[in-house]
């Protein structure tokens, strides 16, 4: 760029620098450039406010901070008015559903969110109705063998001497129990 | 005249403590004379509880707000039905009324067996009568609903605004009724321990009590939804609030009782369940009552914190210590008369039926209670929505439907598996026809949806072919025309065909929970004056709302009334106007917001005026349709009329209620 020139040096250290259009030219233009990348940036933010129902599907996840009990998609309250506000400001930054709700547990704990995480100290919750299930299944089917393999010894109180249960079909019994309005 | 009413609720406690001491040390010494001292006292405890309750409601009906009671649940302007129904408005009041629900229940159940179940009488007496004193001592030391002010106020602050509405007022009521009922078989179970009289005896007896329980619980909880979803505005009609949990808890423990004790009247298996169920139902019970009294957990619903609390718990573990330790001294008396033949049979189905029915109360129990633990052991509040129960429970239902197809189809002791393959065809390929319609006709792609309503064909199927095969072998049979024979079919066998009367009715709801929970669809928007809003469903069509604009209004009883009109068009076609309100109770400075619907056997659209700027020029609305969701209020009324029928009287029965198990009298059977 620096030319050994005396006339070029001479006018550089004479003269300030004029403010030419042509001189303007190249800062505008790298101004433009840098503008046009930045706005080309593939950006998750909305072109415009969220709408009631994309804040209501975030909020319908979350508790009412003050009232027991209700949806903070429900609540009518002041608070739950801002909380829902806060929601849509976060959407609008560019927060996905998911990160506001990580936002609000952060700072006000588990319980705004309506279902409790399936880790941590509420893993128990989630754990324990299936173990209890299957326990039970287990010692149902136990038990059900246990009563199967006894002697049946008062089995044949229920027939007639000399009728066993395995002569009569099941279609006879159910008539006969049918008929007789004992079932 | 307070003051009497006061002193009649003590001498009630006095006579319930007498009553309890005085049949127990009569059955020890054998002394009926003692026992029938604890009778008559029993009877005056009803009769002073109803004193105390005639009292009340004088109060009541006169304004005497210088009662604290009267003073927090009524004002002058209060409508008549309004002041009746303020004895169950708040906690003091509603615990008088359930002691003298208990009380009336306990002297009939006297009355009508006095007579034959003399042996048990002195167990059964002491039973109530010592839950009696429990309750009644509970309004006398801190619960006391005629307390006094020391001023005399001009006017009351009036029932809390979300229970002035039919439902909502006839819903504790019903609970209620519900909840003092099953005190009755539980006495009676725990007589039979006693007693070692563990055979069917007490279950016969008590049939038509827990029948009638069970009843009023389950109305009980069908209007509590019903009121929710009518009047609270949030589009559904289950939150799974804590109290909501309580009282269905018992409901899931006692509907496995009912059946499982046909089990001991048939083949006398299972007592030890059954003696197990009954005594969890009970337990259960108190536990509930307990939630909603105390305050412990937070819910909607839940009277203040009081003292009530820590009392409440000593009386539950007392009570369970008590029913644990007879269960257990007696587990040898308890034992079955018949072994299980085969894993395929109408038994093995009823303790499946046990065990999914039993699997639900504990995790329901446990959702509910889980905020006290992490509490406790944490430190750390945790809430327990709606998400976890639906979650964990949802294949649980689905397993009730399949059984309740499945088993009135197998038959008792063994099934042939093509025999039961036989019986089960047509409802297998009914099921599996309206998957398919479903799928690709009605555009139902939910897998969970297409399972429940595949379920509910296959078990509405099975039921009806019970009714067909009945109808049809008596119309082979006697020539009877199919009417008549339906007819009397139900007629001599109320038992049966009510109980299945009451699955069809349950499988109505199922259909509604199903397409309202899966195909819900909600909208919220800000409408100007003249602007419109849509809401559309893939199962029902589009909605239009044209918002027309805002009245306002005041009630004769100092409600300030605020309706917003909006007309509808239905897929293109005017449909009417849907007015939502915004109530606001100027006295409990209280906002109600109440939903306006447009209800059809396809849909609700479901629309609440959420809020408006100024007069009225914006409004914002919030819509919902639920698609199916009136089958829940169809299913209930079957559901209810299926149970009546079951518990009528049978004209034949008397002869029928002899021995227990099962015997084959060739002579008499008539075999085609």
């Amino acid at each position: 760029m620096y030319t050994s020139n005396d006339s070029n040096t001479k006018n550089l250290t004479k003269r300030s620098i004029s403010l030419t259009p042509y001189s303007l030219l190249l800062p505008l233009l790298a101004l433009l450039l840098a503008t046009l990348f930045l706005a080309s940036l593939p950006t998750p933010t909305l072109a415009q406010d969220p709408s009631y129902d994309e804040v209501n599907d975030v909020a319908s996840q979350m508790n009412c901070p003050t009232c027991v009990g209700v949806n903070l998609a429900d609540c009518r309250t002041q608070t739950c008015e801002q909380w829902r506000g806060q929601i849509a400001d976060l959407l609008a930054e560019g927060y996905t559903e998911q990160e506001v709700l990580d936002y609000f547990e952060a700072r006000y704990g588990t319980r705004v969110l309506l279902e409790p995480p399936a880790h941590g100290p509420t893993l128990i919750l989630w754990v324990l109705p299936v173990v209890a299930l299957l326990a039970g299944g287990i010692w149902l089917g136990l038990i059900m063998r246990r009563w199967n393999q006894a002697k049946p010894v008062t089995a044949s109180v229920s027939t007639e001497p000399g009728l066993s249960a395995s002569h009569v079909s099941d279609e006879y019994l159910e008539q006969v129990e049918q008929d007789l309005d004992l079932k | 005249m307070p003051h009497i009413g006061y002193v009649a609720v003590t001498l009630a406690m006095v006579l319930a403590l007498y009553a309890t001491v005085v049949a127990l040390v009569g059955a020890k010494r054998r002394q009926p004379e003692l026992v029938a001292s604890a009778r008559n006292a029993a009877f005056g405890v009803a009769a002073l509880l109803t004193l105390a309750v005639i009292i009340l409601e004088t109060l009541l009906l006169t304004g005497h707000f210088q009662t604290k009671y009267v003073y927090e649940t009524s004002n002058h302007a209060a409508p008549l039905f309004f002041l009746i129904t303020a004895l169950w408005g708040s906690q003091n009041g509603s615990l008088l009324f359930w002691s003298w629900l208990m009380s009336m229940f306990g002297a009939l159940v006297l009355f009508q067996k006095w007579g034959s179940m003399r042996q048990m009488m002195p167990y059964v007496i002491a039973v109530i009568q010592f839950n009696l004193a429990f309750f009644t001592m509970l309004v006398v030391f801190v619960a006391n609903p005629f307390e006094q002010l020391n001023f005399f106020p001009p006017d009351g602050t009036g029932m809390n605004p979300l229970l002035r509405h039919f439902g909502m007022i006839i819903h504790p009521p019903m609970l209620y009724l519900g909840f003092t009922a099953f005190v009755i078989p539980y006495a009676f179970a725990i007589a039979a321990l006693v007693t070692r009289q563990t055979n069917d005896v007490w279950i016969r007896t008590t049939r038509r009590w827990t029948l009638t329980a069970w009843l009023f619980l389950s109305i009980g909880l069908v209007l509590g939804g019903w009121w929710a979803y009518d009047v609270l505005g949030w589009g559904g009609y289950w939150g799974w609030d804590p109290v909501e949990n309580s009282s269905l808890i018992p409901w899931l423990v006692a509907t496995p009782f009912l059946h499982s004790v046909m089990m001991q009247e048939n083949r006398g298996m299972l007592k030890r369940w059954n003696m197990a169920l009954i005594i969890l139902t009970y337990s259960l019970m108190l536990n509930g009552t307990f939630l909603t009294r105390a305050g412990m957990i937070a819910s909607v619903h839940t009277f203040a914190q009081s003292a009530i609390g820590p009392l409440f718990l000593i009386f539950i573990a007392l009570m369970f210590s008590l029913s644990l330790y007879l269960f257990i001294s007696r587990w040898d008396d308890l034992k079955s008369e018949n072994e299980l033949d085969s894993f395929f049979s109408r038994e093995s189905f009823f303790m499946f039926n046990n065990l999914i029915f039993v699997g639900l109360a504990v995790i329901v129990w446990w959702g509910t209670h889980f905020p006290l633990f992490s509490e406790a052991f944490t430190g750390e509040a945790i809430v327990v929505g709606p998400p976890f129960f639906e979650k964990t429970t949802a294949p649980l239902w689905a397993a009730v439907l399949l059984l309740m197809g499945v088993t009135p189809l197998i038959p008792w002791r063994r099934a042939s598996l093509k025999k039961l393959g036989d019986t089960l065809i047509w409802p297998t390929v009914v099921g599996l026809a309206v998957i398919a319609l479903l799928y690709f006709a009605a555009n139902i792609k939910i897998w969970g949806a297409l399972i429940g309503f595949g379920l509910c064909a296959f078990t509405l199927t099975a039921t009806l072919i019970e009714y067909w095969r009945g109808v049809s072998a008596r119309h082979r049979s006697r020539g009877e025309s199919y009417p008549v024979a339906l007819w009397t079919l139900i007629q001599r066998n109320r038992r049966r065909y009510g109980g299945y009367m009451v699955h069809i009715g349950v499988i109505l709801v199922a259909i509604g929970i199903i397409g309202s929970r899966f195909y819900q669809v909600e909208t919220q928007q800000n409408l100007a004056v003249g602007e419109s809003m849509t809401i559309a469903s893939d199962l029902i069509g589009t909605y239009e709302l044209t918002y027309q604009g805002l009245r306002e209004g005041q009630s004769p009883d100092d409600r300030l009334i605020t309706e917003a009109v909006l007309s509808v068009n239905f897929n293109g076609q005017p449909a009417g106007e849907i007015v939502p309100i915004r109530e606001f109770f100027v006295v409990q400075q209280q906002p109600m917001t109440i939903p306006d619907k447009r209800s059809t056997l396809a849909d609700d659209l479901y629309v609440i005026l959420a809020g408006w700027e100024g007069t009225g020029e914006t409004a914002t609305f919030k819509a919902y349709i639920n698609p199916l969701v009136n089958w829940i209020w169809v299913g209930g009324v079957v559901f209810i009329l299926g149970t009546l029928i079951a518990a009528w009287p049978n004209p034949t029965e008397s002869t029928q209620r002899s021995a227990a198990p099962v015997k084959v009298r060739g002579a008499t059977a008539a075999v085609k």
